[in-house]
């Protein structure tokens, strides 16, 4: 596939990952967002700027996605990290740790999208709307003012059949929260997957859980 | 970097924390004798595991041992007195 075709305005565009509460599928998400565009023949970077190192300490060198540059840069120069690897990869894909922290504000300040994920519960919901609002911030700053970072909520961890991730998608939508239609729903598929180093859709391309994601890239497509 | 963004990221911590904790290291030859008691009270248990250690490890004290996972943390302690000065006069 033609990177082209899939990013006609921003060529590089670089997707960074934030919420300030651990748990709520920051790494999942953005380990199966590199998988799908690994799948499709992107020349694609992951910046793994979580001091936890979810992704860089599960990446295989050896494994099916040994190819894929990963990088672990959790502190503040992560900012030329992202502006080197722009000149040979696209796109960049930052996970960031689940605190409020000056790496994640420096990633976020070199964004085309913030994805914030979050799982249907109470304390998601907060740290998901502390995270909107620290976006808010930084598109007012003179960096990032004319061209302000864009963000979607992700719900994850979903159960279909619930009504709690319903009511919880509907209460944001009611305070005008932007939230993508697709889901990473509940799946034994992440954390097994996961025990590799790898996302589901990487395993099994043909999977629910890979049409789950590639439902989301598609929404990400067509904001980028 | 603009006023407004630095003044964001001043409002938050790092990420990690390599950077020196605090200005002990830059302070401490005129702190050298105004040593000080740390008391804490933990389970018996690491109490247990810390002696083992120390008698596993010729040259270590329970001093050494906390200043050494201090400064894991980030706290700036100079190598100098991670040693047991008192070792020198056994």
């Amino acid at each position: 596939m033609n990177k082209v075709f899939l990013w006609s305005v921003n060529m590089n565009p670089v997707i960074t990952l934030a919420t300030s509460k651990g748990g709520a599928g920051k790494s999942t998400l953005a380990r199966s967002l590199g998988g799908h565009w690994f799948n499709v023949g992107m020349k694609l970077a992951i910046i793994d700027a979580d001091p936890q190192g979810s992704i860089i300490n599960k990446h295989d060198p050896q494994g099916l996605m040994g190819t894929v540059t990963v990088i672990a840069d959790p502190e503040e120069t992560v900012f030329n990290t992202i502006e080197s690897l722009q000149e040979e990869y696209s796109p960049i894909i930052v996970d960031t740790g689940g605190f409020r922290n000056r790496t994640t504000i420096r990633a976020l300040v070199k964004s085309d999208i913030a994805l914030i994920p979050l799982k249907p519960s109470a304390d998601d919901v907060s740290s998901a709307i502390e995270t909107y609002n620290l976006i808010q911030e930084i598109n007012q700053t003179p960096e990032r003012k004319s061209n302000p970072i864009k963000y979607r909520m992700v719900l994850t961890m979903t159960q279909q059949g619930t009504l709690i991730s319903k009511h919880v998608r509907q209460e944001l939508v009611d305070m005008g929260y932007l939230l993508l239609r697709s889901e990473l729903n509940l799946r034994v598929s992440y954390p097994e997957a996961a025990l590799k180093g790898l996302p589901p859709n990487l395993v099994e391309p043909e999977s629910p859980a890979a049409r789950d994601i590639s439902s989301i890239v598609s929404e990400i497509n067509s904001i980028l | 970097m603009s006023k407004k963004l630095d003044s964001i990221l001043g409002s938050v911590p790092p990420a990690t924390s390599k950077k020196p904790v605090g200005d002990f290291a830059k302070n401490y030859s005129n702190i050298e004798e105004e040593q000080d008691r740390l008391v804490a009270v933990v389970p018996k248990n690491i109490k247990r595991q810390l002696r083992q250690y120390i008698v596993d490890n010729p040259g270590e004290t329970e001093k050494t041992v906390i200043l050494r996972a201090l400064k894991t943390f980030g706290f700036d302690i100079p190598d100098n007195i991670l040693k047991d000065k008192r070792g020198n006069n056994r």
